[in-house]
């Protein structure tokens, strides 16, 4: 029970967090996705034509990403970075006829039908500038960040507090599972002489923003 | 002494901090990596796995490595409920992974038998380590953030311990899950297995990372192995004997 009621508060602040967004953002069409929400608001209308096997979109945006990363946490860097991608695809003008020629070329009728039907609200641009979003007591910690839009399009999504590492250990539970305990990843600074991981993380990076793609769309 | 070959289409690092090490005793273990590359490569097209695959060879004619890494492929897909499966669906057999970590061990070995007690033996990011470090300590060894590769994102100390984190990577689709075939892993980014040695986390790692968000429950229930696996939300889940390890 206890479990069950902090995945709900988890969810309530992160939906909060969201529509603190998109007031500050002048309640425009477009609600901002925030990274590890999955909860991604159904009407969402992101005109992405990017799927998760296109390789040389992901490619594309991948290495831009990386150069981005500063010192915002990278997994919010994944939808942010979605965002810069979906907006250089999708041609910054915010023609709805560019855009329907261009998914139609994906070979995904799917994709087309919502894309089309998003265009419609699509002329709703957000204004310049950094919106700073509400410091968010998230029961571990507190969660604060701020949008970037340049030109009309959300280029950033920069997280400014963000549950440290030891404090914010939760559980996953599953009744026939054994009780396993979850973190936010974060980046460490100490001491070491030797690195495991995979011997080629891009890929994993494309393959997580691919993924977060297909989870954004409609 | 320590130094870094590519050899195997990634770079292998061996580290020997025992004063007695010699160019001689690292050569010695970069020579095994060339000798199983050259046997196990399916990339090349005159090694023995080749010729398997290519008919050439029948059973009977397998070399003795190869007769092992057969019976230990098979073993292992039997104790990971047929997730870790060297048989492609073309038909042709494809062990690489499990040669990496056999061989990160057996290399390991060979520097014991000659005598040396403080090393570390690492093929494109797993590793083996033995005893202790320059300092005499504990060997510490960062966890790379799948999203950053500049980034750790745990550190952890070890000992006469193997570690491995499987991945997606980039020369194809290199870990796939055997009972869904042509599906990406995409649920799951990186899935770091410690165990006894880098031959038990190594295949332990592939297997588990082909189960998706399950396979750090299948790490979980394996004795003597523990794991840090990362999502592609960013979040962690770890073995509940896994923070012991934590530096």
């Amino acid at each position: 029970m206890k479990i069950k009621k902090i995945i709900l508060s988890v969810f309530l602040v992160l939906a909060v967090a969201a529509y603190a967004i998109y007031q500050r953002l002048g309640g425009s069409a477009k609600p901002v996705i925030l990274p590890k929400n999955p909860e991604v608001p159904s009407n969402t209308p992101e005109n992405t034509e990017i799927d998760a096997d296109d390789a040389e979109y992901s490619n594309t945006s991948t290495t831009s990403t990386v150069n981005n990363t500063d010192n915002t946490k990278t997994n919010t860097n994944t939808n942010a970075n979605t965002k810069n991608n979906t907006n250089s695809t999708n041609n910054t003008n915010s023609n709805t006829a560019t855009n329907t020629t261009a998914t139609s070329n994906t070979n995904n009728t799917n994709t087309t039908n919502t894309n089309t039907a998003n265009n419609q609200n699509s002329q709703a641009l957000y204004k310049d500038g950094e919106y700073l979003g509400d410091s968010i007591d998230a029961l571990y910690g507190k969660v604060q960040l701020s949008v970037i839009v340049k030109g009309g399009n959300i280029t950033d999504i920069k997280f400014l507090d963000y549950p440290k590492d030891d404090l914010n250990s939760k559980s996953i539970s599953n009744q026939s599972l054994p009780t396993l305990k979850t973190e936010a990843i974060a980046a460490q600074s100490a001491k070491i002489d030797i690195v495991s991981g995979a011997t080629e993380t891009s890929d994993a990076f494309k393959k997580s923003l691919a993924s977060a793609l297909v989870k954004a769309k409609v | 002494m320590k130094q870094t070959r590519l050899l195997m289409g990634m770079p292998i690092t061996v580290e020997i901090c025992d004063s007695s090490v010699t160019q001689e005793a690292l050569d010695n273990v970069f020579d095994y990596f060339d000798y199983v590359d050259k046997k196990f490569s399916t990339y090349k097209d005159d090694s023995e796995i080749s010729e398997i695959n290519n008919g050439q060879k029948q059973e009977k004619d397998y070399s003795q490595d190869m007769k092992e890494v057969f019976e230990l492929c098979e073993q292992t897909k039997k104790e990971t409920e047929g997730y870790f499966d060297i048989q492609l669906k073309s038909g042709k057999y494809d062990p690489s992974g499990l040669v990496k970590g056999w061989a990160i061990y057996n290399a390991a070995k060979i520097l014991q038998k000659l005598g040396f007690s403080d090393f570390y033996v690492e093929a494109g990011g797993d590793i083996q380590v033995n005893g202790k470090n320059s300092q005499g300590k504990n060997w510490r060894i960062g966890i790379r953030n799948p999203f950053n590769e500049a980034e750790i994102i745990k550190a952890v100390s070890l000992q006469d311990e193997g570690i491995a984190t499987s991945g997606t990577y980039i020369r194809g689709q290199h870990i796939y899950n055997p009972y869904e075939d042509k599906k990406p892993i995409t649920e799951i980014v990186s899935l770091t297995v410690i165990g006894p040695n880098i031959y038990e986390a190594d295949r332990f790692a592939t297997a588990a990372f082909a189960m998706g968000k399950k396979g750090i429950n299948f790490v979980e229930s394996l004795k003597n192995l523990e794991g840090y696996m990362v999502d592609k939300d960013g979040i962690a889940t770890m073995t509940s004997g896994f923070e012991k390890y934590l530096v």
